[in-house]
């Protein structure tokens, strides 16, 4: 594929990433096994006329987005693509709930339309004035990675040379509360920072939105690149042992090229195998973690691919990204290569790439 | 005509709430001003929201979404159409 | 020269009926599907006419062989239904070992269950354990391809009433680089309260029977349905001794960014468009001989889409929307448009516009007001447009 050279980035997640530059962020914690967004001050991004009406996922994902582009001020990115396992899911649940309150009559149709999946694709475009390719992929754990596919099928294909692609996606207290008897989250409370080395059942749930403005051409600069994407649908062991190695052999790379793995392992006991299986691909291979951070989510790849680009620019690794019940390798001099893994319910599993270009 | 200006305040009131119309307050929506584009500088989908308020308020379904532009040209346009059609 | 991008098999499944041909019939002889609802319980159900499939979900699952309902929602039923008879017609058998991928599209997802139980799911959550992943729009792409076997690629696009036109042009696009052999594309969508309410709170939903194109319209009917097509390169269906049904030929995705939910009146986006399409299939406006407009009846959608088609074309080929016979069949609607507009290629026939009677004093154009067959149908265009001003068109070419 086309790599996805990454001009800009912007992410806002339960820790303070929003403007942040180089990782140094004073880590959050909580114990009640939900991460919520921290929130700047939308009013810097949204005009008062559209924020009185727009849902938090919304202007979560409307900041993120507008902060990216507003790094590149010279740049119309030629493809808005963005992915979202549930889209606005404060919108849908207050229709449903005022559906029921007014029997069906004098409804208010803004929450209606802003829970169509599209709308912060529209509303980007609108407010920006870009008229060009506009997609959204609503596939739970392939959301993210599928709009990133699509970006690198364009640059293929079409000889654009940019494009925004991004995530958003909200927890609501009436949705982690259904899903807490679903058994998704755990039943005891713990410390959102020691989630990795737990191991009973559940995870602890997530949001946050990513944002990307993603360049055909390799700029002057050292870059992150996203070089691969892999979304496996139910794989095997062996499917994804057969992607490693597909990868692996497509950017001439061996196992030790890749300096660190950073896993999307989410403390439930359920899902434990599947990473140290990837674990043991990787042997010596330093792991990294992310979800402690950003809790579980459809979309949390695209927390984590902000990082991964982060530590190539920057080659600073922080320490909260290690479990610190594992024995820690040396850190290489020169970081290059970051193979994200993510097991999203077994279900949706994902390999993705990314490279320091200079 | 007491009764019409208590209407015109409690419909302020109402306006302001149901567009979340943040920071503003009453006094600041001039009776006269249009209502859209132009003067408060709403839009098509508070049009929507405004004949929500109509209906759940004070009873008045308004089918015609041109009719509904009419009422709902200015405060002074709505407080009379609310007065001539209320049923609640 | 790249290979062509065709189209080996098509299922679909409306208010008009189960099968190409059950739809090809109704539509031939001028039988719309709309009524009121025996199925879906809404205070709505007499109120509006709408495009229902009189079959409740669990007869479906019956008729898709699919025997434990557990979960599996309306909108997943009508897409296995949809999707066999297009794997039987591009002679894919169910044990296949292919490269294959499934680009789903759908608006409502699982919500055409949801919203029966959400109060009581709230109550006593550890009863409807069944449904604990069905609010998105992921699980009945998921229920789909597990039933087919599809693994290579599994993917749900929701771009509201673009989504499975977008799908399809993921599809082709995606076999034409080769990320999969064979792509399964189109959409399905159930009727909901929450969509009817939805469309209702946006004030345009005709308590009549809709009249696309008419100067006297008065908005759109809602529908439900699922349509897809299977698409791959010549090499791989001819390895099948399937046949090649049509070529795609041309298509966009565009943005308009004009507002929020209402399509530029000028047509711009719509313009646009279509424009790209016709310059992606490297066709010219005369090569075009129908259009399969979207036609929603809405104030504004046919005022925009109108003014679009008049600018474009100088002479303006034969035109018609069928959602005057299915109503709005929203994430699915481009799919199911794109079957019909395949079969009149392969029937060299056009499809009437319903209920039409005053052309708009604006453009003053006149769609196809009857069917006809041994018409001329080298390439028909198919238009699909959305809240979020997402836009799309699609062209399908004779082989």
């Amino acid at each position: 594929m086309s790599p996805l050279y990454i001009l800009a980035s912007s992410c806002i997640s339960p820790q303070p990433s929003f403007l942040c530059d180089d990782l140094r962020m004073d880590i959050r914690c909580t114990e009640n096994n939900m991460l919520h967004c921290l929130e700047p001050d939308f009013k810097n991004y949204i005009n008062p006329v559209q924020i009185r009406r727009m849902s938090r996922a919304l202007k979560i994902g409307y900041a993120t987005a507008i902060s990216c582009l507003n790094q590149n001020p010279e740049i119309v990115p030629e493809a808005i693509l963005i992915g979202t396992g549930k889209g606005c899911l404060e919108d849908t649940e207050h229709f449903l709930h005022s559906i029921k309150e007014y029997n069906e009559t004098a409804l208010n149709a803004t929450h209606f339309i802003h829970s169509t999946y599209n709308q912060l694709n529209g509303m980007i475009a609108l407010n920006k004035k870009i008229s060009s390719y506009n997609m959204t992929f609503v596939h739970r754990g392939f959301s993210f990675e599928h709009s990133l596919m699509d970006a690198a099928l364009l640059f293929e294909e079409d000889k654009i040379d940019t494009a925004l692609a991004g995530s958003f996606d909200e927890m609501t207290l009436e949705h982690f509360t259904v899903k807490k008897h679903w058994g998704y989250w755990k039943k005891e409370d713990i410390r959102s920072l020691d989630l990795i080395s737990s191991h009973t059942d559940g995870t602890i749930s997530g949001e946050g939105s990513a944002f990307y403005m993603l360049s055909r051409l390799k700029p002057e600069h050292p870059v992150a690149a996203i070089k691969h994407i892999a979304p496996l649908y139910r794989p095997s062991n062996d499917d994804i042992a057969e992607a490693v190695d597909n990868i692996l052999q497509i950017h001439s790379l061996k196992k030790e090229d890749i300096d660190f793995v950073l896993s999307g392992k989410n403390g439930d006991a359920k899902y434990e195998t599947s990473y140290q299986h990837v674990g043991q691909l990787f042997g010596n291979t330093q792991k990294l973690y992310f979800k402690h951070l950003c809790g579980e989510y459809d979309t949390a790849t695209s927390f984590a691919c902000w990082l991964a680009s982060k530590i190539l620019t920057t080659q600073f690794v922080p320490d909260y990204l290690f479990d610190t019940t594992e024995t820690k390798q040396a850190i290489p001099k020169k970081v290059r290569h970051i193979l994200i893994y993510n097991n999203y319910f077994d279900l949706n599993q994902s390999l993705i790439l990314l490279s320091l270009e200079e | 005509m007491q009764d019409l200006q208590d209407l015109k305040q409690t419909l302020k009131v109402q306006i302001i709430e149901s567009l979340n119309l943040q920071g503003m307050t009453p006094d600041e929506i001039d009776d006269n001003a249009p209502l859209f584009g132009e003067g408060l500088g709403l839009d098509s989908i508070d049009s929507l929201e405004l004949m929500v308020l109509l209906e759940r308020n004070y009873g008045i379904k308004i089918e015609d979404a041109r009719e509904g532009r009419k009422a709902m040209e200015s405060v002074n346009a709505m407080t009379q159409y609310i007065s001539e059609h209320r049923t609640k | 020269m790249a290979a062509r991008i065709i189209v080996s098999g098509m299922g679909i499944l409306t208010s008009l009926g189960k099968g190409v041909e059950a739809n090809h019939h109704k539509l031939s002889n001028a039988i719309h599907g709309l009524s009121s609802l025996d199925f879906l319980s809404t205070n709505h159900s007499h109120s509006f006419p709408f495009g229902e499939i009189k079959k409740d979900t669990r007869e479906l699952l019956e008729d898709a062989a699919i025997s434990t309902n557990k979960g599996f929602s309306r909108t997943a039923a009508l897409g296995i239904s949809a999707v066999r008879e297009a794997f039987m017609q591009a002679r894919i058998p169910l044990d296949h070992q292919l490269k294959i991928g499934l680009i789903n599209a759908t608006s409502v997802g699982g919500m055409c269950e949801v919203e029966k139980y959400y109060f009581d799911i709230l109550k006593t959550p550890d009863l409807f354990a069944e449904y604990s992943d069905t609010i998105d729009c992921a699980d009945c792409t998921h229920r789909i391809a597990d039933h087919f076997h599809i693994k290579h690629f599994v993917t749900t696009i929701s771009t509201a009433c673009s989504s499975s036109a977008n799908a399809i042009m993921l599809g082709a696009r995606l076999v034409n680089q080769g990320t999969i052999d064979i792509a399964v594309c189109g959409g399905t969508d159930a009727l909901t309260r929450f969509t009817i309410n939805g469309f209702n709170a946006l004030k345009n939903i005709d308590k009549n029977h809709c009249r696309p194109f008419d100067a006297d319209r008065n908005g759109l009917n809602l529908g439900e349905g699922a349509a897809y097509i299977i698409i791959e390169k010549e090499s791989t269906c001819a390895l099948r001794s399937a046949e090649p049904l049509a070529q795609i030929s041309g298509y966009c995705n565009y943005n308009e960014a004009f507002h929020p939910t209402a399509p530029n009146p000028e047509g711009q986006g719509a313009y646009e468009v279509m424009h790209r399409a016709l310059a992606k299939a490297n066709l010219t406006i005369d090569d075009i001989d129908y259009i399969n407009a979207h036609g929603t009846a809405t104030l504004t959608n046919d005022e925009s889409e109108s003014n679009a088609m008049k600018r474009l074309f100088i002479k303006l080929p034969r035109f018609s929307s069928t959602k005057s016979f299915t109503g709005h069949t929203l994430a699915a609607a481009g799919a199911v448009e794109a079957v019909f507009s395949i079969n009149a290629i392969l029937k060299r026939c056009v499809y009437a516009n319903l209920n039409f009677k005053t052309p708009m004093p604006g453009t003053l154009l006149i769609p196809q007001l009857r069917y006809e067959e041994n018409i001329r149908m080298q390439h028909v265009m198919s238009n699909s447009f959305a809240f979020g001003g997402n836009n799309a068109s699609l062209i399908f070419s004779k082989l």
